[in-house]
């Protein structure tokens, strides 16, 4: 069904009475998803966002629980309207089952848990890739549905072709029939010669651990946790106490503190080990524990590193030593 | 131009030299920094107006500079030469140790092609020869504008309330990634108060209360030391006017002590030194 970007909107305006809507919102001329007020607020014809939308399901903090003399107070993770996020991109829904392997295995984690069932998620087909993308070299596509609740699919003119997934989408589009749920090809195909940057992921990246390549590319890395923190799959946290209450709060792999353990040894204490580390966790140690690359080529990392360093660049470069 | 750069850094490396920080090309082709190690590294470097970075940074970085013992040459613009004199002036690098290599700059721009803020009052475009080794490039044209202060004045014409409010949102977008700290060239204390685990000065958390405090210590920490580079509110992911806050702590510390920072190499930054008569501000401030 082909749906108008105002049909949405208003569709959207109801939706704000019992939901919180989350969605991408310009700022300063940068585009970030936050929860809106009105789809006046949405930057519908955005490209690229700076943040994914993970910290909808990892908050950047998170409080666990509480106690206080009177006893332990537990903190709902619940939240108190169920959530859409709209217009998500292939990548960051993609990035969210990738995480659900560390977060909902065995041993489901209740706060993430609890998140990811109280939202649905409403991607929107990627037709404004920029030259750091390169979803197309690590499993992804500029039209893939992993992850997502139901998909709009740009038809040009401020439509959307509307596509169900799931029974969460179709409680969000009742009226959308829902036998029809493929991408067409010719958006695909479209879409995926689009994908400028291209990488090649070794098999045998295991193989370099020693090599002094990492010394080399990681020189004029400034051990900040932007990459971590803008990365729609990096979910790495630390557990800290903040007055009564016990917090989950994002960590990062590159900082001094986080291998720094009892009398104050570091194991990773050279800037190539945390580097290298980054790189072996999402291509390595993830696809070794999970079969799957914790990278889903949103480029986020090199679009926003301070020194022009990008993880499509580390990658590619060990294939080539 | 970027020929006697290249040349020079050559000679350098040639020389006694073990490696020049300078302007190079990422593997994506953009602009960075990199490390000149061999003569043959000089070939790759280059000189436009994307090298915003302020070099000095890696000075202080020990996982590059090792125990510091090494000569080593740097690429700086007339604004880096400033950072560089506080870092001289606080004794973190040996001046015998550097060959400094300055190019006179027209200035740089944004990914959208406007120069940027620092630069339209720049007043050090052509960097002082007595602070470096070699000046390379054609001595600039432009006429900077005078500095209005207009981003504090805007602010401080707000009432306390506004102002926390504005603060309080601008620091609510912090995602705690530590970028600002990490890419000041003056942040190099090897163990920042926001990073100590025990105690917890600052929580670890992006919360409210520990994102105040971060910028508030930071802005303490720098004040009377930044040379407004700039750099911290480049990198920010959250794009929190961060220089706002450090050109006020400048301005502060200018008014009360007529102290520019960086303005040589062997200065006494005001807030680390005690002197008999110093002022007291609000002395100074009484009608």
């Amino acid at each position: 069904m082909i749906a108008k970007r105002d049909q949405l909107g208003a569709q959207i305006a109801e939706l704000l009475e019992t939901m919180e809507i989350v969605a991408p919102v310009r700022e300063r001329g940068r585009v970030y998803f936050r929860a809106v007020r009105s789809p006046d607020d949405i930057a519908w014809d955005y490209g690229t966002s700076v943040n994914s939308i993970k910290e909808f399901f990892l908050p950047p903090r998170q409080v666990l629980f509480c106690y206080t003399s009177g006893g332990f107070k537990p903190v709902s993770a619940v939240p108190e309207k169920p959530r859409v996020i709209f217009l998500a991109r292939p990548c960051d829904a993609r990035a969210l089952n990738i995480m659900d392997k560390v977060f909902l295995g065995d041993r489901p984690d209740e706060t993430y848990a609890a998140l990811r069932e109280h939202a649905t998620i409403v991607g929107l087909a990627c037709d404004r890739p920029d030259q750091h993308c390169f979803c197309t070299s690590v499993g992804g596509s500029p039209a893939g549905t992993e992850g997502m609740d139901a998909i709009l699919i740009p038809t040009g003119d401020g439509s959307y072709d509307v596509k169900i997934l799931s029974d969460k989408g179709r409680a969000i589009f009742p009226d959308v029939p829902g036998d029809d749920s493929t991408v067409p090809d010719e958006f695909v195909q479209k879409a995926e010669a689009a994908i400028r940057r291209h990488i090649t992921v070794p098999d045998n990246i295991r193989d370099s651990f020693a090599s002094d390549y990492w010394r080399e590319v990681s020189e004029t890395c400034l051990k900040c946790g932007l990459c971590s923190h803008l990365c729609p799959t990096c979910h790495c946290f630390d557990i800290v106490e903040e007055g009564d209450c016990r917090v989950r709060c994002w960590d990062y792999c590159q900082s001094d503190t986080f291998t720094r353990i009892a009398a104050g040894h570091d194991h990773r204490a050279e800037k190539f080990s945390r580097c290298r580390n980054r790189v072996y966790h999402k291509f390595d140690y993830y696809p070794e524990n999970f079969g799957v690359v914790a990278c889903v080529g949103c480029g986020r990392c090199a679009r926003h590193c301070p020194v022009n360093n990008g993880i499509a660049d580390l990658v590619n470069g060990v294939d080539a030593r | 131009m970027l020929d006697e750069l290249k040349q020079h850094v050559r000679d350098l490396l040639a020389g006694d030299v073990a490696f020049v920080v300078a302007y190079g090309e990422s593997a994506d082709g953009r602009t960075a920094p990199v490390l000149a190690r061999e003569p043959a590294d000089a070939d790759g470097l280059v000189w436009n107006d994307r090298c915003y970075f302020n070099l000095t940074r890696y000075l202080t970085d020990r996982d590059v500079m090792g125990d510091g013992e090494a000569k080593i040459g740097i690429v700086v613009k007339g604004c880096d030469l400033k950072t560089l004199n506080v870092l001289l002036s606080e004794k973190q690098v040996k001046r015998e140790n550097l060959a400094v290599v300055a190019v006179r700059c027209e200035g740089m721009k944004d990914a959208d092609g406007n120069l940027l803020a620092k630069c339209e009052t720049c007043t050090v475009a052509d960097p002082d020869p007595s602070f470096c080794d070699r000046v390379i490039g054609p001595v600039p044209q432009r006429e900077p504008r005078e500095d209005d202060y207009k981003d504090v004045d805007e602010i401080e014409a707000m009432s306390p309330a506004e102002r926390l409010a504005y603060w309080s949102a601008e620091f609510d977008r912090c995602l705690r990634c530590d970028a600002c700290r990490n890419i000041c060239p003056l942040c190099y204390c090897r163990e920042c108060l926001a990073s100590q685990h025990d105690p917890r000065w600052i929580p670890a958390s992006s919360s409210i209360a520990g994102n105040r405090l971060f910028h508030i210590v930071r802005a303490f920490h720098l004040a009377g030391r930044c040379t407004n580079c700039g750099e911290c509110e480049r990198v920010c992911p959250a794009g929190i006017p961060i220089t706002t806050l450090m050109r006020k702590m400048g301005s502060v510390v200018r008014d009360d002590f007529g102290f520019e920072p960086g303005a040589t190499p062997d200065q006494r930054p005001p807030l680390v030194s005690f002197a008999h008569n110093d002022p007291d501000p609000e002395e100074v401030k009484a009608p």
